[in-house]
């Protein structure tokens, strides 16, 4: 494959994949009745089908080219929607999407779809047989009669095309009778026309054509070709084979389609491509990262200024560090916009997933979503996306109930899901909500007790909130029987983790019978974090503020050491502690007075004892790589002003170094 | 040299069109400032392009053309248009006209169109 082929490649790659996920969720709103989305999907599958004819990816042409003509036939209200009709075009949809990737990884598009075709193809010709496929086109040309086909460009920088159309369709008539022309009069109008458009004439002499065209301004250059020539083709095919009337039409309707499509694809193509260079261009995510940590030593150096301008007390390098820190903090501002990725990239998948979940589950469910242009750090929102995927699975296997059971509560027999997303102050919140079964307490306490994750006596003194959140420790499952979709006790316990570890929190609100909201608290970005600086002995080390729940001296009457374990009494409960001294292994120095500082890991909570607080502030986090990367403990360090390395503690791993290990 | 009547209701954009059909190598037949003035100095001066503003008291531009259609069938008429009304201007077009150009008007786009519709080139 030559280079530009590559490139264009890639481009197509790129592109099929976005037209696939507006696809996907037009195909929701199908099903809603939303009949504009039809006209979308049918765009959609029309332009990859002529970008497939370009890049000469056959299999993916037909299959893109039949389910064009089934939405055509839905649009024109010749079939009706249905759940069965939006089931086989989904899997067009996803064959698509998988001839998608074998092209990009092994350059071919042999994906089966033979069974996908044949539905497709039922679908279209279950009405009116095989008759008139220009239909499904949106033609209502049928080029009987004519002898003349004329392929019209206009110029690029034409104003008005469609008026520009009809003026040429308008001079033809003059010298000879138009049976038909493609695009139709309202397609010509839209802005996806590119100008090039085939009038179907029957004219005695092709001359006077040529010459009357050529009397139209505008025109970048037109191609006059008899039509009998493939009458003559396809008369011959029929001596041959005996095929019938309509299946010649076909035959030579994809034939004319195709070189048609091909060159409207490039041009197409060219558009937009020019149009995106102008808008914005893509960047690596990766770059983004090493440009931020770039930032971030800059962050650093600045500090170093400072105090160098401090020491010495140079005014004139306070003032031009001064100037240079404004610089850096729009400059980290600037990039942390720029890695900002609206939530719409995760959420658009859900729809479609709820859809196929309810359907094979046999429940009914109206999802919906708000907030899609909320804003999310890209690292948090590709962190997150996993874990909404287990909750929002989670709120149809396990939240809304069968239609059966529903109605039998007095419900909707619908179940509604609703995802919302939206930013509150300096967090982003993600809340998912369902007017489900809501979470049975008693029953959650009957199986946390069975699993042995709490005893009875703790069950009695929780409160229903501490119970509520018991569905996310590890290895808790309340669904008696664990369904292919979610449920096998794993999951739950890795969405809190994640959050947590991103710096967030999630809270369960729920009423039996009545449903339940999950909400999640989220930073809008991970590269940098609050966190409280501690000291022990020279040691510093920061613990980021969101595990922290507070801190205390540590006196004689809150410290207790049971069987060789030391605990620190908060409020009349024994929190376990852990010397970061002991940890660390830090020899020198032993403080009169030490600190607890009381973090929260998955609902539990520990006493992590220090020498002192130096001070809390705002730290960039530099990731371990390497072989440093598998160090627990960590979740990386962050340089000081003063050019001092200090670790970052990551509490989950740090904590729970057995079970992990 | 073909000439050209110019319609058009602001003196603006007459002066403007003038100015630039001169310069592309056409003689100005005369200038009307509504529909039913056109009509009558098409009738008079027998010119061998009009441009036709579409919106226009007295007279508008559709009417005119019908109007010198008539008078005319073999009339050239080129249509004076601004985005936005392209219903109007594929009207006048299945009513006859010959072409059109768009405001803001470029000097070298009026001029091609004007020679084509000419048959200048």
């Amino acid at each position: 494959m030559s280079d530009e082929m590559e490139e264009y490649k890639q481009e197509f790659i790129q592109e099929a994949r976005e037209y696939l996920d507006i696809m996907n969720q037009n195909f929701i709103k199908v099903e809603k009745g939303d009949l504009d989305a039809i006209n979308e999907i049918f765009r959609m599958a029309h332009t990859i089908k002529g970008m497939a004819g370009f890049m000469g990816y056959k299999n993916l042409e037909e299959l893109c080219h039949k389910l064009e003509s089934a939405m055509g036939k839905v649009r024109d209200g010749e079939i009706e929607v249905t759940e069965e009709l939006i089931d086989v075009m989904l899997k067009a949809v996803d064959a698509i999407e998988e001839m998608i990737d074998r092209i990009e990884d092994e350059d071919n598009d042999n994906v089966d779809v033979e069974h996908i075709i044949q539905a497709l193809t039922n679908l279209v010709d279950a009405e009116k047989g095989d008759e008139d496929f220009a239909k499904a086109e949106k033609t209502d040309v049928k080029p009987d009669g004519a002898n003349l086909r004329v392929d019209v460009y206009i110029a690029d920088d034409c104003v008005m095309k469609s008026v520009r159309a009809a003026l040429v369709i308008e001079t033809l008539s003059e010298v000879g009778e138009v049976v038909g022309f493609i695009p139709d009069e309202e397609d010509m109008e839209k802005d996806t026309f590119d100008g090039h458009f085939v009038v179907y004439l029957k004219a005695p002499d092709a001359s006077a054509v040529e010459n009357a065209i050529s009397n139209v301004a505008e025109i970048d250059r037109f191609e006059i070709t008899p039509v009998e020539a493939d009458e003559r083709a396809a008369e011959q095919a029929e001596a041959e084979t005996e095929i019938t009337e309509s299946e010649i039409k076909r035959a030579e309707g994809l034939e004319e389609k195709e070189t048609e499509e091909k060159a409207e694809s490039r041009i197409d193509k060219k558009k937009e491509r020019r149009k995106r260079k102008l808008e914005s261009i893509r960047v690596n995510i990766s770059q983004l990262d090493t440009i931020m940590n770039l930032v971030g030593e800059l962050v650093i150096s600045k500090g170093r200024l400072l105090q160098i301008a401090a020491e010495y007390d140079i005014p004139e390098l306070k003032e031009a560090v001064a100037i240079m820190d404004k610089s850096i903090t729009s400059l980290q501002d600037e990039i942390m916009q720029i890695r900002m990725v609206k939530v719409e990239r995760v959420f658009s998948k859900f729809p479609r997933m709820v859809r196929d979940l309810a359907r094979k589950l046999g429940k009914k469910v109206d999802f919906t979503m708000e907030g899609l242009d909320t804003e999310l750090d890209r690292t948090v929102l590709d962190e997150i996306s996993d874990p909404l995927v287990h909750l929002v699975r989670n709120a149809v296997d396990h939240g809304i109930e069968t239609p059966e059971e529903r109605k039998a509560a007095g419900k909707d027999e619908t179940g509604r899901i609703k995802l919302a997303a939206w930013r509150e102050k300096n967090n982003i919140i993600i809340e998912l909500e369902d007017d489900g079964r809501g979470i049975d307490v008693e029953k959650i306490k009957q199986k946390a007790i069975e699993r042995g994750i709490i005893s009875p006596a703790e069950a009695e003194s929780m409160s229903e909130d501490e119970l509520k959140m018991l569905i996310f420790s590890p290895g808790f499952s309340t669904k008696d029987k664990a369904t292919e979709v979610s449920g096998r006790g794993v999951g739950m316990d890795v969405v809190k983790t994640t959050v947590e570890r991103l710096g967030g929190s999630v809270r369960v609100f729920s009423e039996k019978g009545k449903g339940t909201r999950i909400r999640i608290h989220l930073p809008p970005t991970v590269a940098i974090v609050k966190s409280l600086l501690v000291k022990v002995a020279d040691e510093t080390y920061a613990i980021p503020i969101s595990s922290v729940v507070e801190a205390l001296y540590v006196g004689e009457d809150n410290w207790k050491v049971i069987h060789g374990n030391p605990f620190m009494i908060v409020r009349g409960k024994l929190v376990p502690a852990f010397k970061l001294r002991d940890m660390f292994n830090v020899k020198n120095g032993r403080p009169e007075k030490e600190v607890g500082i009381i973090v929260e890991k998955e609902g539990e909570r520990y006493a992590l004892i220090a020498d002192t607080i130096a001070e809390q502030q705002e730290i960039v986090i530099k990731p371990l790589t390497g072989y440093l990367a598998k160090i627990k403990g960590f979740s990386g360090v962050t340089i000081l002003g003063d050019g001092r390395v200090v670790p970052i503690l990551d509490i989950s791993s740090l904590l729970g170094g057995d079970r992990l290990a | 040299m073909p000439k050209v009547l110019i319609v058009d209701d602001t003196a603006f954009m007459r002066k403007l069109l003038k100015n630039i059909l001169f310069s592309g190598g056409f003689d100005i037949a005369g200038e009307a400032e509504n529909g039913k003035q056109a009509v009558e100095m098409y009738k008079q001066l027998k010119p061998d392009i009009v441009t036709m503003d579409i919106v226009m008291p007295e007279m508008n531009g559709i009417e005119a053309l019908k109007a010198i259609k008539k008078i005319d069938p073999n009339a050239k008429v080129v249509m004076c248009t601004a985005v936005g009304q392209e219903q109007m201007v594929k009207a006048a077009i299945k009513l006859g006209a010959k072409g059109y150009i768009v405001k803001p008007f470029q000097a070298p786009k009026v001029i091609e169109e004007l020679k084509k519709v000419a048959g200048m080139s």
